[in-house]
Formats: structure tokens, C-alpha cells, sequence
């Protein structure tokens, strides 16, 4: 056992530290666990040693015999973990370093009675306590399971002590690591899963496409570490860092000064990471919350059927910590900030935590970037944010928006992602739309150089990546849909990395092509509903992170196809009944686990309606839904021809027709002389895909008011004939957009009277466009 | 520098003289580019033409249809591909007869600048001008190499530590060494189409068959006369940029009102304006460079004066 550790050991099993609750605050949570945590940043670079005193409680009707751990930065151990294998070794843009391995160890375990489950064991015999439930994989070192010498029995009680030591990989890896004395801690200690009565303990690997689950329960943190991430300021001690919870007290020196402890405490979060870098600039602010948007709250409270006051929010200190890169972007944090805690509060409940972190990793520290924990958040930006884009707007608020979906609805990142990212997508969108409303998100407009967004017009690019469903690339043309980045003449062109899409050589190969739409900008919704489209009927979203057919696949089916779900629900049961919806889910599930059943079972009860079809399809299963108008004609009526039965009961030749050969048709006749004169309409709308759902159909006849019909849109098909009567206008299935997740909306109108002028307009875009790279290669020979 | 805007002016003065010329160019490029757009807009007007609010969509684009069309079309996209690496490269074989055109016109310059002499003239030097299009490209393929590719990340790795530039300590160091490695491509770029040019120069001017040779020749012509060559190329360009920019705001003036015909038309109008001034400013650099090379080369010592005296007479 290494010195440091048996120090740390020795303080810790002196009396427990450990807080008594703060006053007025009461207990929110089960607090299953309690973590109370000595951790030192070692003399080695990226070392922690650390122990930590757990007592967990079990809260479930049965007899607890062993334990299970998840040690989390053993994924980035070696190549062969199965985060690794599933990763190719790179994440989040960043590829491990040959010397960036992180891994901890688990030296010490000792119950409360002085047993010791780890310490004495072979080599051999620690190895056999490692299992991969998920794959199997005989490598892979992210889940202990112990058995217990004494089962704790229901309501019982398990306290251990548990010294380990940790190496964090470097560059910053997969959310957790460290870059030129940052140190972004997180997933650092043997952390306990969650215990499922009758189901056991739910440890999974840790995946790449995985997050994590973890039971609520009291965190008491002291980190120790050196004298450069402390700042004297105003005669106090200033950790330049932060981590969940608020701090207790100032931070205490070393006898010698060189090392400081600085002690945090975090009540009712299932989670605990720290940040310390000596160049952060701390920025501190008080969010208000009584002068939260007050139209917003009344609307809320009218939805709610509660008083304004009732709807109060909490005040909340927020501390950002930048780059100095990005000094200059404190204040969009701030806004980016207040605009979350107020819109995320007024709808699902006020933000019950005191303090908020909000952390800009470095350059180059980008891995850690764009991730949640209790209380606080990695964002990330980069130089010269322009004004009128979402950075850092956008992930600030996304991550803030996970202290809702995830840090108080605590779900099962492993098997239900999307309850939390899909969630959070969708509250994410709504807060930009609502906060940022001039915004939307540019995509016509901007263009970049060195990373540098300038707008206003753009300079179109040579033909480069883009998936087919990428809209963006059909409208600037920036980047059209065809394979030259994967083969083809593109592909052999690009392999000389000669023209390989790059900002500068964009700029340098189109000087000075023109594309020129000024200020388009895409609705946030419709950006989440083009990602959407690119994976719509791949997998449903309930399967495990690691289950879906590939990366993009889990991605999709985690953010914005539950986004787009979310969105069309609330679409269908309209936005009063939705913001009860889902504040009711929030509020019932704070500080629990649900699973989907239980947002199923809320949406239904609050709205009335049996929604388990609509869950079934849209979040069960993987078909798509596109109802698409298949055919509209209107031709003039064809006169009667033949012999007619006469009033006398013979037989008469007749010259004009008036068929009524459809049960479903309607018979009219305009001026009711019984000629036939007018249009025969034929009508046909086709459920394209395999999801079925009410779907309404406006049709209007030139002269009458439109007609909307609700078809249950079960059958293949639906069809209305209309004999006689005036000509067919238009067709418009699902005319107000309610169902959102219609993968393809192109087909949902048909005009009769064809309009030439937006194909001829878009094409002469293009056609700029294709004229411009035509003159650019025949200057460069 | 003042060199080289006056070989760019009379550049410009005589591209900018050949009215026809310049209508055949940008007509040529019209009729590549209509193969390629043609098939792509009458599928487009298959779906938009049906829309209910299309006078919206001609004047701003519904981004709910965006993904859809592209999800309908897939087939569309991979046809307009094909046809489009065609055009792309008919219209790179079709720049080596287009400055064989220009320069016989500067070269003949008394004459009446019209479409027979460029043609005949483009005829002439096609077949050279086409190997010189390979030296070109091979050496963007090694500045590309150099100073974009493998080339660079190892000069990265030796001199900084690392391919990656998120390994550098601070951000302003990553952005600092793009914009040095990209003024150093930009350069390296410019060097090669300036000493492409004054290779076509030589070649009219001298003759010769070696493209190789009159391209280093010319790469030495720059590199002797900086100034004056990147001069002419780059005031070209900036002109280009700032018509550019012109072009952009009176395309984004006129779309709103691209909800009617005549707005289209209108569109399609400036569209064809602005390439016919972008072959005209081709032109007009080959023109530049043209003077460049004639003042950079050696004048031959004037011929000694001599007076014979009869003496004694």
C-alpha cells in the first residue's frame, strides 16, 4: 500500500467526517449511498490517490451477498477494454496518445469489521473478481463484482473503506483526462451500481456509446492538491476549480504550504467530478430567480391551474470558469445560464441545487468538453464565437438542461439513453427557440474559415461531404450529397488530399464564388428533425446504448428522434396539456429511476388518452411514419353515353353521365338539374410507412371552403371520389404539421395548378453554383 | 507594384475588348452547366411545383422539405454527381483551349480580337497547353502534399511535437499556425498558377515543347520578378473579390423579389453578367502576365553605334 495511501487510510478511519444535513435543507432523495472521499492530485502527473468511505444502504426487499463496481477509467486502460474495441480507440475527436492510458486500482476494500476483500488476494484471485456481462470480453476491467463474507439483509446497512489510485489519461479522453495541468476528474472512484430489487445488481461495462446510472445519496469530497491551482484574492483562498456541491469553508494549507485541501458537499446527486486548472479565470454571478421571465411563468402557472408565486425559483450562485482565450465569453455564459435555470425551472421545477459550475476546458481539452455531472458542466467554445450561432449557447444550456434529465430524473444512461438525451434535446431546443428566437440555427449563411463563422452570403465550396438526407448541402450547395468524399473521381481527388474539403481550401479553390442567400436560418426543431431523418428507421430507441447498428444509429435514436417525438406528442395533445405532461413526469420522478413505462404511464394519465400505440410505434419500434398524398386529379366529368333507363320504364339514350359507382363518394350536384357538368376528383393518400397514426386531410374544391376529414390512417390507403362539382384545388395531408416524425413532408401537398417558380428560383442557385466550380477548374490548368 | 497594376489595367482594357469572346465563354460554361442543373430542377419542380405555399418556398427555402427532397432524390444526386465530374472535367480540358485563345489575341494584339483568332490561336497551343494542365497538377498535388498533408504533419510533428494542432498549449498557437500554414499554401498556390501562366507565355512567345521546362522557366520569371507577377495576379483577384462581393449583395437584394418570373430572370440575368466579367478577369490575369513576361525579359544590349570616317578625303 503505497505511504500516501496509508495516511490518507489512517485520517479516514478516524470518526466519520461526515456533514450533518444543512439546516433548512431537507432530504430530497432516497440517498442510498454516501461517498466521504480524501483524494490527493499526486506528485506523478495525472495521479490521484484516494480513499474513500462508502455506506450504502439497501433500500430493497432482498438479501444483498455480494458487490458490484463500476471502476470506469479502467475503460481507457488499454486497447483492448471494450470501450477501446467499440471506440477504435478515438472519441470525441480526439485518438488516445500512445502514453494518454488511464486506468485505477483498487488496492484496499475493508468492511466495517476490519474484513479485507481485496488486499490479501492473489494476483489471480483479483483478476477472477472482473466480469463483462455485456460481451464477455475477457479484457475488459470496468466492473468488480465482490461477495460479501455477510449478506446486508433488507433495510440493512454496508459500510467499506476502500483506498485506490487512479491515473487519468491525457489528453482528455472521453469526457475525463488531463492537458497542460487541467485535470478534468471525473468517473475517478470505484463508484457503486445500482441495486434493483429483484432484478440485482445493474452494472454495465462501460461502452462508448454508454453513460452512466448511479444511485442518489450524499457526497463529502476533500481534494488535496498543489499550491498552483490556488489564487490569493481578498484575503482568502481561491481554488482555481470547482466541483459538484458547494464548498465548505475555506481551503486549508499544508505545513509547508505547497499543498492545499479544499472540501466539497454535494447532498441528494448520484454522481461527483472536480476541475482544477491554474489558468482558469473565475467569473461568479448570482442568478436571480424572482426576476425569471415572468410572461413565462403566468403561462406556465395558467397551465398548471397554480398561483404565479408557486411557480417561484430558487436563487442559484453560478461560477464559470474560462479559458483566458475566452475571456470575453463570460457573459453569454451567464445568459446561456439564466436562460436554463428559468425555462427548465418554470416548466419542470425549480433547480434545487444552491450552486452551478460551469466549466470551458482548454484548448485542445476538448474531450472533456459537452458533459454533465450534478451541479456541474463542461461546455465548450472556441475563439471569436460569432453573434448570431448557438456557441456556446447551445451546449451550455444542453448540459445545464441534463441537471434536469439525468441529474434529478435519474434514468439508466446504459438502457435508456434517450430518456435523458432525448429529453434534454428536446427542452434544449425549446429554450433556444424561446430564448434566442432571432437565432435559429444558421446554416445558409455562415460560412467558415479557420473555424471562424462569418455570414451574410457565403462562398459555395467544391462538391464536398454530406449525407444524402443532408439538407443543408441541398440548399447551399455548399456541400451536395454525393459521394466525392467517399469514391469516385471526388474520392481519388481527395486521396492527394490536394482537395480535401478544408475552410481555407474552400475559400482558396472558390475564390470568389458566390452562393449568396442572405440570412436563412433553419428552425431549431427542423435541424433536430433533418438529424433525425438520417437514421429514421435503423433501430427503436429502447435498446441498450451499445445494441443500436452503429454509432450514428445510437446517436440518432438518443437525441433527436426522441426530440422529434417529444415534439409531435406535443403537437397531438396540444401545449397546455403537454407542459402538465411532462412537469408532472419530472416532479414524479425527481431523485427516482424511471424507466419508459413510467413516462408512458404519466403521459397517458395526465392527458386522457391511451397512448401506448403511439409509444409502441414511435419509441418501440423502428418503422417509419410518412402518409403522402398518392393521387389528386380533377378531370372534366365525362357526359353520360348509352341508353338510360326513362320515366316510362324504357330505355333512353342519354349524352351526359353522372356515375356513382364508390360507396364512399359523395354525390353532388351543383345546380341540381341533374347535369352532370363539373370535375371528377379522384383522391388518394397512401400510408407509406409502416407507423400508423390519426392523420388529418384538408382537401378544397375551387369556390368552397376547405373540408378537413380525420382518417384513422390504419389501411395502406384512403380514397375519396367526387363526381361533378368544381375542380380540385389542392390535397394537404396532416396540413398543420402536427405529426412531425412524418419522414418525408414533401409529399403531404399536392396543388393541382403546378407553380414552376420555386424549383426555377432554387435552380438557378444551383446553377450559379455548378456555373462557378465549372470556371474554377478551367483556370486551373 | 505600380508594374504591376499597369499590366493589370491594359490587362483588363484588352480582355474586357473582346465582347465576343467573352459572350462564347460564358455561354460555353452556361451549356455545361445547364446539363448538369437541367435533370436535378425538373425533379425539384416535381415536388415544389406541388407545394401549397409555393410562393414561400421560391422566396425562402421550408427546411422541412430539406431533408425530405434529399431523401426522395438519392438516384437524382448520384446522376447529377456523374454528370457533374464530366462537366468538371470537359471544363478543365477546355481551360487549355481557352488561354491558348486569349493569349494568340495578346499576342496578335494589332488585330481584331475576334473568335476565328481565338480559336485558331487556342488550336494551335491546345495539345501543349494540356501537358502543362498535368505539371500544374502535380504540383498542387505536392504543395498539397507539403503543406496540407503528409508533408506538413511531419514538419508538425518534428518541429512542434505533434500532427495535431489541439496539442499546441493554447488556442492562439493552433489558430496562429493555420493562418501561417494556410498563407503559405495560398502562396505556394498562387506561384504555381502565376508560373503556369507565364510557362502559356513563353510558349506562344517562344515556343518550345517542353511544358516542364517552360514551367520552370516561368516559376523562375516569378520568382525574379515577385512583384510585378504576383502583383498583376493578386490586383486581378482582388478585383475579382470585390465584384464579387458587388454580385452578392445584388443577389441577395433581387431574391426576395424571387417570387416572380421576373425576379428568376433576373437572377439568371446577373448570374451570367457576373460569370461573363469572371472570364473576363481570366483574361485579363493571362493579359497581365503576358506584359510581366515580355518587360522580364533580357533586353538585347543596343546595337554599338559606329561612324566610319573617311579620312583623308
Amino acid at each position: 500500500m503505497p505511504v500516501l495511501t496509508s495516511v490518507l487510510l489512517s485520517g479516514l478511519l478516524m470518526p466519520s467526517l461526515q456533514l450533518p444535513d444543512p439546516p433548512g435543507k431537507e432530504r430530497q432523495s432516497p440517498r442510498t449511498i454516501d461517498y466521504d472521499i480524501q483524494v490527493r492530485l499526486g506528485d506523478e502527473p495525472r495521479m490521484l490517490e484516494a480513499v474513500e468511505e462508502v455506506i450504502w444502504r439497501n433500500q430493497t426487499r432482498d438479501t444483498v451477498k455480494d458487490l458490484c463496481l463500476h471502476l470506469y477509467l479502467n475503460a481507457f486502460r488499454n486497447n483492448r477494454s471494450t470501450f477501446m474495441r467499440e471506440s477504435g480507440t478515438s472519441r470525441r475527436g480526439r485518438r488516445m496518445g500512445s502514453d494518454g492510458w488511464g486506468w485505477i486500482r483498487l488496492d484496499s476494500l475493508m468492511l466495517e469489521d476490519g474484513t479485507e476483500l481485496i488486499a490479501d488476494l492473489s494476483p489471480e484471485e483479483r483478476l477472477g473478481l472482473f466480469e463483462s456481462p455485456d460481451d464477455s470480453n475477457p479484457d475488459d476491467r470496468t466492473v468488480l463484482r465482490l461477495p460479501l463474507p455477510r449478506p446486508v439483509r433488507p433495510g440493512g446497512t454496508l459500510r467499506f473503506t476502500a483506498s485506490f489510485s487512479a491515473r487519468l489519461p491525457s489528453p482528455p479522453f472521453a469526457r475525463t483526462g488531463e492537458k497542460d495541468g487541467f485535470h478534468m476528474v471525473a468517473q475517478w472512484f470505484p463508484k457503486v451500481a445500482v441495486y434493483e430489487e429483484g432484478r440485482g445488481w445493474n452494472c454495465h461495462q462501460f461502452h462508448a456509446n454508454s453513460e452512466f446510472f448511479a444511485d442518489y445519496g450524499s457526497y463529502d469530497v476533500a481534494i488535496t492538491l498543489p499550491a498552483d491551482y490556488v489564487e490569493q484574492a481578498a484575503g482568502r483562498a481561491i481554488l482555481l476549480g470547482g466541483a459538484t456541491g458547494r464548498q465548505v469553508g475555506d481551503g486549508e494549507p499544508s505545513a509547508d504550504g505547497s499543498e492545499w485541501t479544499f472540501r466539497f458537499r454535494a447532498d441528494d446527486v448520484h454522481d461527483f467530478a472536480w476541475v482544477v486548472d491554474p489558468d482558469f479565470q473565475v467569473l461568479r454571478y448570482h442568478f436571480d430567480g424572482s426576476a425569471a421571465d415572468r410572461a413565462e411563468r403566468r403561462r406556465m402557472a395558467e397551465a398548471f391551474g397554480v398561483e404565479d408565486e408557486e411557480l417561484d425559483l430558487r436563487d442559484v450562485d453560478v461560477t464559470v470558469l474560462l479559458q483566458p482565450e475566452h475571456s470575453g465569453q463570460g457573459p453569454r455564459h451567464k445568459d446561456a445560464v439564466e436562460n436554463a435555470l428559468t425555462y427548465f425551472g418554470l416548466w419542470y421545477g425549480p433547480y434545487p441545487y444552491d450552486t452551478l459550475t460551469v466549466v470551458d476546458p482548454p484548448h485542445g481539452g476538448g474531450g472533456a468538453g459537452g458533459m454533465e455531472y450534478p451541479t456541474l458542466i463542461t461546455c465548450g467554445t472556441s475563439l471569436w464565437p460569432h453573434p448570431n450561432r448557438y456557441s456556446p449557447e447551445g451546449v451550455t444550456v444542453h448540459e445545464f438542461g441534463h441537471q434536469y434529465w439525468y441529474g434529478l430524473v435519474g434514468n439508466n444512461e446504459f438502457e435508456h439513453a434517450w430518456l435523458d438525451e432525448g429529453f434534454n434535446s428536446y427542452s434544449t431546443t425549446k429554450v433556444l427557440e424561446i430564448a434566442y428566437e432571432d437565432r435559429g440555427t444558421p446554416a445558409v449563411s455562415t460560412w467558415s474559415i479557420h473555424g471562424r463563422r462569418f455570414d451574410g452570403h457565403m462562398l459555395a465550396s467544391f462538391p464536398g461531404a454530406g449525407a444524402p438526407s443532408d439538407p443543408i448541402g441541398w440548399l447551399t450547395f455548399q456541400r451536395l450529397p454525393w459521394g466525392w468524399r467517399s469514391g469516385g473521381v471526388g474520392g481519388t481527388l481527395r486521396s492527394t488530399r490536394v482537395l480535401r474539403d478544408d475552410p481555407l481550401l474552400a475559400f482558396a479553390r472558390d475564390l470568389p464564388m458566390v452562393s449568396a442567400v442572405a440570412g436563412v436560418q433553419i428552425p431549431t426543431m427542423m435541424a433536430q428533425r433533418n438529424r433525425y431523418l438520417a437514421r429514421a428507421d435503423f433501430d427503436p430507441m429502447t435498446r441498450n446504448a451499445w445494441d443500436y447498428i452503429d454509432r450514428q444509429s445510437y446517436a440518432v435514436n438518443s437525441y433527436p428522434r426522441p426530440a422529434v417525438m417529444l415534439e409531435t406528442l406535443s403537437r397531438i395533445l396540444g401545449p397546455e396539456t403537454w407542459a402538465r405532461v411532462l412537469r408532472t413526469y419530472h416532479q414524479e420522478y425527481r431523485y427516482q429511476h424511471p424507466v419508459p413505462e413510467d413516462f408512458f404511464r404519466v403521459a397517458s394519465e395526465v392527458s386522457g388518452r391511451d397512448l401506448a400505440p403511439y409509444f409502441d410505434q414511435a419509441v418501440g419500434g423502428s418503422g417509419l411514419l410518412d402518409y403522402g398524398v398518392f393521387l389528386a386529379r380533377s378531370d372534366a366529368a365525362q357526359p353520360r353515353a348509352g341508353w338510360f333507363d326513362d320515366a316510362e320504364g324504357g330505355l333512353t339514350p342519354v349524352d351526359d353521365t353522372f356515375l356513382d359507382e364508390d360507396e364512399e363518394e359523395i354525390f353532388v350536384d351543383d345546380d341540381g338539374d341533374g347535369n352532370p357538368d363539373g370535375y371528377d376528383t379522384t383522391v388518394i393518400v397512401r400510408r407509406v410507412g409502416e407507423m400508423t397514426w390519426p392523420v388529418e386531410i384538408e382537401v378544397r374544391y375551387r369556390g368552397e371552403e376547405p373540408r378537413r376529414v380525420q382518417w384513422d390512417g390504419e389501411e395502406r390507403w384512403w380514397r375519396r371520389i367526387r363526381r361533378g362539382g368544381p375542380q380540385l384545388e389542392y390535397v394537404r395531408v396532416d396540413p398543420d404539421r402536427v405529426l412531425l416524425l412524418d419522414a418525408d413532408l414533401s409529399n403531404n401537398d399536392r396543388v393541382l395548378e403546378t407553380d414552376a417558380r420555386p424549383a426555377a428560383r432554387w435552380s438557378a442557385q444551383l446553377l450559379l453554383w455548378v456555373q462557378s466550380v465549372l470556371h474554377f477548374y478551367g483556370g486551373l490548368i | 507594384m505600380k508594374g504591376a497594376v499597369r499590366a493589370a489595367s491594359e490587362g483588363l482594357r484588352a480582355a474586357f475588348r473582346c465582347r465576343r469572346v467573352l459572350l462564347a465563354l460564358a455561354l460555353v460554361n452556361l451549356a455545361l452547366a445547364l446539363a448538369v442543373v437541367v435533370p436535378i430542377g425538373r425533379s425539384w419542380n416535381s415536388v415544389m411545383g406541388h407545394q401549397f405555399d409555393s410562393g414561400a418556398l421560391a422566396q425562402q427555402w421550408d427546411w422541412a422539405l430539406g431533408g425530405d427532397l434529399a431523401r426522395s432524390f438519392p438516384g437524382m444526386a448520384g446522376r447529377g454527381a456523374g454528370v457533374l465530374a464530366a462537366t468538371v472535367f470537359f471544363s478543365w480540358v477546355l481551360g487549355a483551349f481557352v488561354a491558348g485563345g486569349w493569349l494568340e489575341i495578346f499576342h496578335a494584339y494589332e488585330g481584331r480580337p475576334g473568335l476565328r483568332r481565338f480559336c485558331t490561336g487556342a488550336g494551335s497551343t491546345y495539345g501543349r497547353f494540356l501537358r502543362l494542365g498535368l505539371v500544374n497538377l502535380a504540383a498542387f498535388a505536392l504543395i498539397g502534399w507539403l503543406l496540407r498533408g503528409g508533408g506538413w504533419d511531419m514538419f508538425q510533428a518534428f518541429w512542434w511535437g505533434s500532427e495535431n494542432k489541439a496539442d499546441l498549449r493554447t488556442e492562439w498557437m493552433a489558430e496562429g499556425l493555420s493562418w501561417l500554414q494556410s498563407a503559405a499554401y495560398l502562396g505556394a498556390m498562387s506561384a504555381v498558377l502565376v508560373a503556369s501562366d507565364l510557362a502559356k507565355v513563353g510558349c506562344i512567345v517562344r515556343g518550345g515543347r517542353s511544358m516542364v521546362a517552360a514551367f520552370v522557366h516561368g516559376l523562375r520569371i516569378a520568382s525574379v520578378h515577385p512583384g510585378r507577377a504576383f502583383g498583376v495576379v493578386w490586383t486581378i483577384y482582388a478585383i475579382e473579390i470585390g465584384v464579387a462581393w458587388l454580385m452578392a449583395r445584388a443577389w441577395i437584394s433581387l431574391s426576395p423579389a424571387a417570387v416572380s418570373w421576373w425576379g428568376i430572370l433576373a437572377l439568371f440575368v446577373l448570374a451570367q453578367v457576373w460569370m461573363m466579367v469572371r472570364c473576363g478577369l481570366r483574361g485579363a490575369r493571362l493579359a497581365g502576365l503576358y506584359r510581366i513576361w515580355q518587360e522580364a525579359q533580357p533586353r538585347a544590349a543596343p546595337a554599338p553605334v559606329t561612324y566610319s570616317v573617311e579620312e583623308g578625303k
